[in-house]
């Protein structure tokens, strides 16, 4: 191997792909006429060319996009949308939420009592519209995010999923 | 960044993003967590990009956040070991045939990719898988074509057994010759 066959290699990708001038490449192929070992090179070049090349896209799941879009809308949709139904719409939604969990998970259900829970809350009088799009967007992921596990698993159900993780089944 | 641009670039970059990342990481919930967050990003920055740069910039977030995924992943699995991967396929559902349509030759050319650093990985699928450019690519990472061209060449040396076996193909034969 000579320096020049160190060069000659450095341009074979671009040969191959026909990024180079018309110079370039005649000097390219007057070397790899005499040159077996740059010939050999040029092979291998080849072959990463046409078996990557020829490999196909995978499309992108409807999941993920449907995520994207999601949190592309809650995050405009807060950014201008203040209104007092805005805010009453975030906190309905987030007992709704709560509502649905206990109702997902009753046997989760930690030893609190209803009072107990309310008064672990906090107030949500206090709460800014920013406080608010934190959780609206907390709340739209985690809901994403849970469906997407549930879609990958094929449990149909949170509590399959959690039911597989527990008993092993 | 408006609504109806960033639905149209979603919806013509989506399918690209994804492979990239899937090719580059070979997980299809890493490769869906790498293109939600490129696009998030892009929803982010819209307005300070200009649209022909658009898929560029794409490009470059998705080669910077394969990097990163691929080295926290190493360092997770250094630190932590690796996962039971007959407990995760045990909860898992069957990966879709269309995620993985590659041929034998593919795969194995893609196993041996991962023995390359991710930023070279990375790379040779923006040019070989891609279709883009070695000085599209230097333009895109802010690199030095030079630096492209010496990463390309030594992988193909690393590669080099993988593509022996490949370059004896009836294929690869018939470029020659043409």
């Amino acid at each position: 191997m000579t320096g020049r066959c160190e060069t000659i290699e450095m341009q074979l990708a671009e040969y191959v792909s026909d990024e180079l001038s018309a110079d370039e490449r005649a000097e390219v192929e007057s070397h790899l006429a005499i040159c077996h070992p740059c010939r050999e090179e040029l092979a291998r070049e080849v072959a990463l060319h046409e078996t990557m090349g020829t490999m196909v896209e995978t499309p992108c799941p409807s999941s993920v996009s449907n995520i994207i879009l999601t949190e592309v809308a809650i995050a405009d949709r807060s950014s201008v949308n203040t209104s007092w139904w805005s805010r009453s719409s975030a906190t309905l939604g987030l007992i709704a939420a709560a509502a649905l969990l206990a109702m997902v998970l009753p046997t989760r259900t930690p030893t609190m009592n209803n009072d107990e829970f309310a008064s672990a809350l906090p107030e949500t009088n206090s709460w800014t519209q920013d406080d608010l799009n934190k959780a609206r967007l907390d709340l739209q992921w985690t809901l994403s995010y849970t469906a997407s596990i549930i879609d990958r698993t094929e449990k149909q159900s949170l509590v399959n999923v959690l039911r597989h993780l527990q008993t092993g089944s | 960044m408006r609504k109806d641009i960033f639905t149209r670039v979603l919806k013509d970059h989506r399918n690209r993003i994804y492979s990239h990342a899937l090719r580059c990481l070979r997980d299809p919930d890493d490769a869906a967590d790498v293109t939600q967050e490129a696009f998030l990003r892009l929803w982010r920055r819209g307005p300070d990009i200009e649209e022909d740069r658009l898929a560029a910039w794409l490009t470059r977030v998705t080669h910077n956040l394969c990097i990163d995924h691929a080295r926290r992943t190493r360092t997770v699995h250094t630190y932590f070991g690796t996962p039971d991967i007959e407990a995760a396929n045990s909860l898992a559902a069957a990966p879709e045939p269309e995620s993985f349509p590659e041929t034998d030759q593919q795969r194995a050319l893609l196993d041996a990719l991962e023995t390359l650093p991710p930023e070279t990985r990375s790379i040779l699928l923006m040019h070989y898988f891609q279709g883009l450019k070695l000085r599209e690519i230097a333009s895109t990472l802010d690199m030095n074509l030079n630096s492209v061209k010496v990463r390309v060449h030594r992988a193909r040396k690393t590669l080099r057994l993988i593509l022996d076996d490949v370059s004896s193909t009836p294929s690869t034969a018939k470029w020659m010759t043409g």
